[in-house]
Parts: C-alpha cells; sequence; structure tokens
C-alpha cells in the first residue's frame, strides 16, 4: 500500500500539486488519467523520489520514504520514466544490469546470482536473442521492453510507469499492457500513467482521475468510469459502451 | 586476446615507442643504442637523457593522463560533447591563479602551485555553476558559458601580464602550455594527486554509466546523483589544475582523448578510463616531440599543437551534434 499526505509539489512559481490525499492498493493495476497538465507524471516522480516535495509525506506501508537512502528506496520502487536516454552504445544486456544497481557496490559487480537475474529478466521479456545489440539499434517497441526488462532487473515490489506506451504502435501498446498485466500476476503492484482512456480502463483495476494538480476521483473503472466523468474532466462528449473482449468500460467520442 | 585488449596493448606500445623515439631526438639527436645504456648506466649523454628528456617525457605522460581522465569524469556528469575542463574555463581559471602568483611571488614553493593552480580551477568552476543557476544550461549554452568564462579569464591573465612587463616572455610561453625546462622538480608536485585521483576515478566509474541515464533515471536505480556530481567534478577540476600548473593550458585534450576512447571502446567507463588515459598521453607526448624537433634549437608550445589537432575536431563536433 502507498500512502500519499498533504503532498504538494511546487514547480517554480507554480503549485503543480495541492495538498493531495490517497491510497494505491496492494497488489493491483492502478491508472492515473486526467488531461495534459494536470500533474500525473509529477504525482508520479514525487512517489519515486526523483523530484523535491515541498510538503507532505509519501509512505509505503508505514515506511516514510524520505527517510531511505536511493539505494534502499530504489530496493522497493522503480520507476520508467515517459522518455528515458539511452546512452549511445550500450547494449541490451549492459542496460538491463543497471536494473542491479541498488544491490550492487560502489563498483558494480555483478554476483551470479544478479547475472541469473538479468538473464531472467531477459528471458521474461523475449530479449535474450537480442542481448549482445546496441539499444538505439532497436526498434521503438524492442526499446521499450529493454526499459520493461531493467525495471524487472530491479525486482522491486512495486513499479511505477510514466506513459509507457505513448510512442508505440498499437500491436506494441497491446503487447507491453499484457506485459504489465502478468508482471502484476506475479505479484508486483503497478502504478501506471496512461493516455489512451480505453487501455486504461480496460487494464486497470483501479482508476485515480486527476484534474488541475487534485484527485478528482479514484474507483474501478467499473464504478467510475462514465460520461459524466469524460465531460468533467476531459470536456469530452461521449457514450459509454461494454468493451465485449474485456468486459470493461469503453469509451466512444460523439 | 578480445578486442579490448588488444586495443590497450596497442596503445601501449605506442607509447612506448614514442618514448623511446622522444628520448633519442632533439637538437642532438641520439642512436637507440646509446639511449638504452644511458638511460640504464649514465655516461656522457646523462645529462641529456635522464635529466633533461627523460623527465620531459614522463612529465607529458603524466599530464596527458591527468587532462583526459579530467575530460571523460567532466563528460561523464554533464553529458555535453562539448563538456571538457580547457573549453569550460577551468584550466583558465587554474592558468589565472598560477600566473598571478609566480608573477607576484616568483619563488613560490613547486609544490604550493598545484594547490593554487586548484583553488583558481573550482573558482572559475563555481563561477560557471553561478552563471548556469539561473537557467537551465542547454549544451549549446553551457559551450558558451564556458567560452565566456574562458575569454574573460584570458584577458584577466592578459592584464596581469601588462602590468608586470618584464616577466611577460616566460609566462606567454607557459601559459600556452609548454614542457620547456621541466625536470624532475616538477613531478614530485603532480604525482600525488594522480595516485589518488586516477584511481578514484575507476571507483566512480560504473555510477558513471548509470548517470548516462540522465539524472532521472540514475537517481531511481539507487545513485545518488548530487554526491557523484560533485565527487567527479571535483575531481576533475583538481586533475585539469594541476596539470596546468605543471605545463600551462594544453588544450583540447581532454577533450579529444574521451571522444576517441570512447569511439573505440563503447561507453563502459571503467574501458574507457584507461584508453583514454593513453590516448591523452600519446597525444601530449607527440605535441611535446614535435614541439622539441620542429625547428631546433627553437620550441614551440605543445599547446599550440595540441590546438592544430583539437579546433577542427571541436569544429567537427559543432557541426555534427544537433541536440541544441
Amino acid at each position: 500500500m502507498i500512502h500519499i499526505e498533504n503532498l504538494t509539489v511546487n514547480y517554480p512559481g507554480k503549485k503543480v500539486l495541492k495538498n493531495l490525499n490517497l491510497s494505491i492498493p496492494q497488489g493491483k493495476i492502478t491508472a492515473l488519467i486526467g488531461p495534459n497538465g494536470c500533474g500525473k507524471s509529477t504525482l508520479l516522480k514525487a512517489i519515486s523520489g526523483g523530484l523535491k516535495v515541498a510538503e507532505g509525506k509519501v509512505s509505503i506501508v508505514d515506511l516514510d520514504l524520505s527517510t531511505l537512502s536511493n539505494k534502499n528506496r530504489a530496493k522497493k520502487l522503480s520507476i520508467l520514466p515517459q522518455s528515458p536516454i539511452t546512452p549511445e552504445g550500450v547494449t541490451v544486456q549492459q542496460l538491463v544490469s543497471f536494473g542491479r544497481n541498488p544491490y550492487l557496490s560502489q563498483w558494480g559487480i555483478l554476483s551470479a546470482d544478479d547475472n541469473k537475474k538479468v538473464l531472467k529478466a531477459l528471458r521474461d521479456t523475449g530479449l535474450i536473442e537480442l542481448s549482445q545489440r546496441p539499444v538505439n539499434a532497436l526498434s521503438g517497441g524492442q526499446r521499450q521492453r529493454v526499459w520493461i526488462a531493467m525495471i524487472l532487473a530491479q525486482d522491486t515490489e512495486y513499479i511505477l510507469l510514466d506513459e509507457p506506451t505513448t510512442y508505440l504502435d498499437l500491436t506494441h501498446q497491446v503487447e507491453l499492457m499484457e506485459m504489465i498485466k502478468t508482471m502484476n500476476k506475479q505479484g508486483k503492484t503497478i502504478v501506471v500513467v496512461l493516455h489512451d482512456l480505453n487501455q486504461a480502463s480496460r487494464y486497470s483495476d483501479e482508476l485515480i482521475v486527476m484534474k488541475a494538480g487534485k484527485i478528482h476521483a479514484q474507483d474501478s473503472p467499473e464504478k467510475i468510469f462514465n460520461s459524466y466523468l469524460l465531460q468533467d474532466v476531459f470536456d469530452l462528449n461521449a457514450i459509454i459502451i461494454n468493451d465485449p473482449v474485456a468486459n470493461k468500460p469503453m469509451c466512444v467520442p460523439l | 586476446m578480445n578486442r579490448y585488449n588488444k586495443i590497450l596493448a596497442i596503445s601501449f606500445v605506442l607509447l612506448i615507442i614514442l618514448s623511446v623515439i622522444s628520448l633519442s631526438l632533439g637538437v642532438k639527436s641520439l642512436t637507440l643504442e646509446t639511449v638504452f645504456n644511458t638511460v640504464i648506466n649514465g655516461g656522457d649523454e646523462d645529462f641529456i637523457i635522464n635529466q633533461y628528456r627523460l623527465p620531459r617525457i614522463i612529465i607529458s605522460i603524466l599530464v596527458g593522463i591527468g587532462l583526459a581522465v579530467s575530460g571523460v569524469l567532466t563528460q561523464g556528469i554533464i553529458r555535453n560533447p562539448l563538456a571538457s575542463p580547457d573549453l569550460m574555463g577551468i584550466s583558465g581559471g587554474a592558468g589565472l591563479f598560477a600566473c598571478s602568483s609566480l608573477l607576484i611571488w616568483p619563488e613560490v614553493h613547486s609544490a604550493l602551485l598545484p594547490l593554487i593552480a586548484i583553488l583558481g580551477g573550482f573558482s572559475a568552476a563555481f563561477l560557471i555553476w553561478l552563471l548556469n543557476h539561473f537557467n537551465h544550461p542547454s549544451p549549446a549554452r553551457l559551450a558558451l558559458v564556458g567560452i565566456a568564462v574562458s575569454a574573460f579569464l584570458t584577458s584577466c591573465i592578459n592584464f596581469i601580464l601588462v602590468l608586470h612587463p618584464v616577466e611577460m616572455n616566460s609566462a606567454m610561453i607557459w601559459l600556452t602550455g609548454s614542457l620547456w625546462g621541466r625536470n624532475w622538480d616538477y613531478i614530485w608536485p603532480l604525482l600525488p594527486w594522480l595516485i589518488i585521483l586516477v584511481p578514484f576515478s575507476f571507483y566512480l566509474a560504473w555510477s558513471l554509466d548509470l548517470s548516462a541515464l540522465g539524472e532521472e533515471t540514475a537517481t531511481s536505480l539507487g545513485v545518488n546523483t548530487e554526491r557523484l556530481q560533485v565527487l567527479a567534478l571535483s575531481s576533475a577540476v583538481a586533475l585539469a589544475s594541476v596539470s596546468v600548473a605543471v605545463c600551462g593550458t594544453i588544450g583540447f585534450v581532454g577533450l579529444l582523448a574521451p571522444h576517441l576512447a570512447r569511439l573505440l571502446v563503447g561507453p563502459r567507463h571503467k574501458l574507457i578510463l584507461p584508453i583514454a588515459a593513453l590516448t591523452g598521453a600519446l597525444l601530449v607526448l607527440s605535441a611535446d616531440t614535435l614541439s622539441r624537433n620542429l625547428a631546433p634549437p627553437l620550441e614551440m608550445p605543445a599547446g599550440v599543437l595540441t590546438a592544430v589537432l583539437g579546433a577542427p575536431y571541436f569544429i567537427f563536433l559543432l557541426y555534427r551534434y544537433k541536440g541544441w
């Protein structure tokens, strides 16, 4: 369970998040949605510790995350940023092995056990054949899988993903969301920012809807994903139908 | 032998060959046989070989290693292809402080000079940090600020020189980077810094690999990025400054050597560091050997020769780098 109490984040001259209070349930997929600039990514970064928090507290169960060292926090919680930088020439295996950093000394020498975990992450994401290729030479879908593999190697209970499907074509979007579902089934708690509303409804157990730096609604998609919400938050005229495959609410804009 | 070990072995052998050539060439050229005999047994040419050329070669190598490692650390943190201690004004700051202390206090102890230069290097670094603090620096802006700071510091140096016209000549030679008249006395103030800071840079190598992913990702993987930045950049400033303290500003080595190493062996800092260090040593030693032999007995400052190589490469980088 991630608890967020009274969280306020400021960018120079602007309050992005205002006194947020929320809890993210254990063992589920939680999707964060909201219009551009509503503070979704900021919330994710604040949880992961990648951002200075002006006020408030983020804790996992009873553990205040600000009391942890970077390494100890990185053993609990991993994040895939929206557009991560791929250094020139880094191979797939090297990048995935970076995920083991929280468990390594300053010298960065991987033990046999670390290497086993890297290999498992490569296998689980279907990257074994590509492991010696430079990441920059891969396609967008493959590259995103490499970052997922890095996070798998990091082996944390909580995984945060910032718009992981945004730059992918539909096939690879589905592939990635299915991979996220598998990770969840293996016991990981997932928090994912999504742009595509139907994707969010389809894959999440819990929806958090944000608007202008505040939580507008939070519940299961079946309960809150309706035309009033879309009108209120996104200023979108849409009807809701039942997704015949996932049996979840799905919107069709008018 | 894998590819990396081959590259390492080749650079090492090249450095040995170049050192031997450099020992034999000069105003008075000597046969290889005389060179070997003199290094081992002394003899008639003891002064030329063991007191004049040998220390100078060792200093060239040490300075090359210092500048190159400083460049690797700077580029590793700033992730900017134009980042290097000399282009960013660090060497300028070290030069200004060292030069003014030499003019104001000519009999300054040679062990103190590196400390004074380091103070200058850190002052310049602080100035750049201050100028970039108020707006988020793009690679181009950072380079421009560095060039502006360099220009400002050079004008300060010129001002001081104009005030002391008598001492100006030797200071001018020193400022363009020259190893003229550098003997064993200059090695001892330099060596302890390198013995501490070069291994320390290996200690930072893995974190620098992670830091290439960007501050955000590195932090989320457990790297204490603030601490890493302070440690790596302080070491870089200190390494560049002590090199400047010994032989003035030999430009572009800190830019070229890390780029070449990266091109040869890829992105891992553990692998880049040795190759960059050897490349840096090769660059400075070739520049110094050429400077002694182009028009003997006259000498050209080695810094002029590295600039002949480095300036076109800098322009090439500006042209190729589209990430403005």
